[in-house]
């Protein structure tokens, strides 16, 4: 399997560094059980598990635990709950919370957790950058949350103009991240 | 400067009934109930935006996406589809057809708007 360090050319809103698999995995000896994660839901498991998800102006944040091969992935909408909106996962800082919140439930310890935010694009060739768009504010308060969870970010595929199909490996960490 | 002009597409009348009242206050609307007349409408309105369903009679969403994007009217014009939550899955063609971005039903009116906005107010 190949990993690299990838930069997005047309990610200039939001600098990219990632660190995770270009394309779609190629079949493995693992028995992973497969999830499609659609907006607005979250996923954890102790027991390998694929799950797929597909994102535009949306974000997505995993959280591993590497030692007991935990992980857990989000794909959420707007970045934040205002008023007195119902508190749904469909929102940034709400999802990213119940994250933390379901994976240490599930035996995860939050000192060992990493974490890889994806998405966040705006695909517009005129887009000038002189204004916040959706998708900057949904990568921004995954940054700020999980930087108050103190949770560190291992990588990040974010930004530019194109959409990305996520596969996370909940036994290994591992994202493949398809431009789409 | 004028309203920005929507092109909503939906077969469903209950869906361009509700996306009409999240948006009717700020935008003025244009609308289609199928892929061919879609076509029709864009090229005589030339919308600012486009909300695509996906399965739609004579021609679904991707085709009509995919014929948008090959079009004067409409080859730079944000296109956001919406889905059912099982067509979701199947959004890579969306993709690979044109289009910008995707909601998946059913959504709230905030979401709808943010994302409208997001396009339009640059």
């Amino acid at each position: 399997m190949n990993s690299s360090l990838i930069q997005d050319p047309r990610s200039e809103a939001i600098p990219v560094q990632v660190e995770v698999r270009q394309g779609e995995p190629a079949t493995d000896s693992v028995d992973r059980s497969k999830a499609y994660l659609h907006a607005g839901h979250l996923f954890v498991s102790s027991t390998p598990t694929a799950i797929t998800t597909i994102l535009g102006s949306c974000v997505a944040v995993s959280l591993w635990d590497p030692e007991r091969r935990i992980g857990g992935l989000n794909h959420y909408l707007l970045p934040n709950r205002v008023g007195s909106g119902l508190s749904s996962p469909r929102f940034g800082n709400v999802a990213i919370a119940r994250l933390v919140d379901d994976i240490i439930a599930l035996g995860a310890s939050p000192r060992r957790l990493q974490a890889k935010i994806f998405g966040g694009a705006c695909i517009l060739a005129a887009f000038d950058g002189a204004r916040t768009h959706l998708g900057q504010s949904n990568v921004q308060i995954a940054r700020e949350i999980l930087n108050r969870r103190e949770v560190p970010i291992a990588a990040q595929a974010v930004g530019g103009q194109r959409g990305r199909k996520v596969i996370f490996h909940t036994d290994e960490g591992v994202a493949w991240v398809k431009l789409l | 400067m004028g309203q920005a002009k929507i092109l909503l597409v939906d077969d469903s009348k209950t869906t361009l009934f509700m996306e009409e009242m999240i948006l009717k206050a700020d935008y003025a609307l244009v609308r289609a109930s199928d892929g061919e007349e879609a076509l029709v409408v864009a090229a005589a309105e030339r919308p600012d935006l486009v909300l695509l369903d996906v399965v739609m009679p004579k021609m679904d969403g991707f085709e009509v996406c995919r014929r948008l994007r090959d079009s004067e009217a409409c080859k730079e014009t944000p296109i956001i589809m919406v889905t059912t939550r099982g067509e979701a899955e199947n959004m890579e063609k969306g993709y690979a057809n044109g289009c910008s971005d995707y909601i998946a039903k059913p959504f709230k009116s905030l979401e709808l708007l943010t994302k409208v906005k997001n396009y339009l107010e640059q």
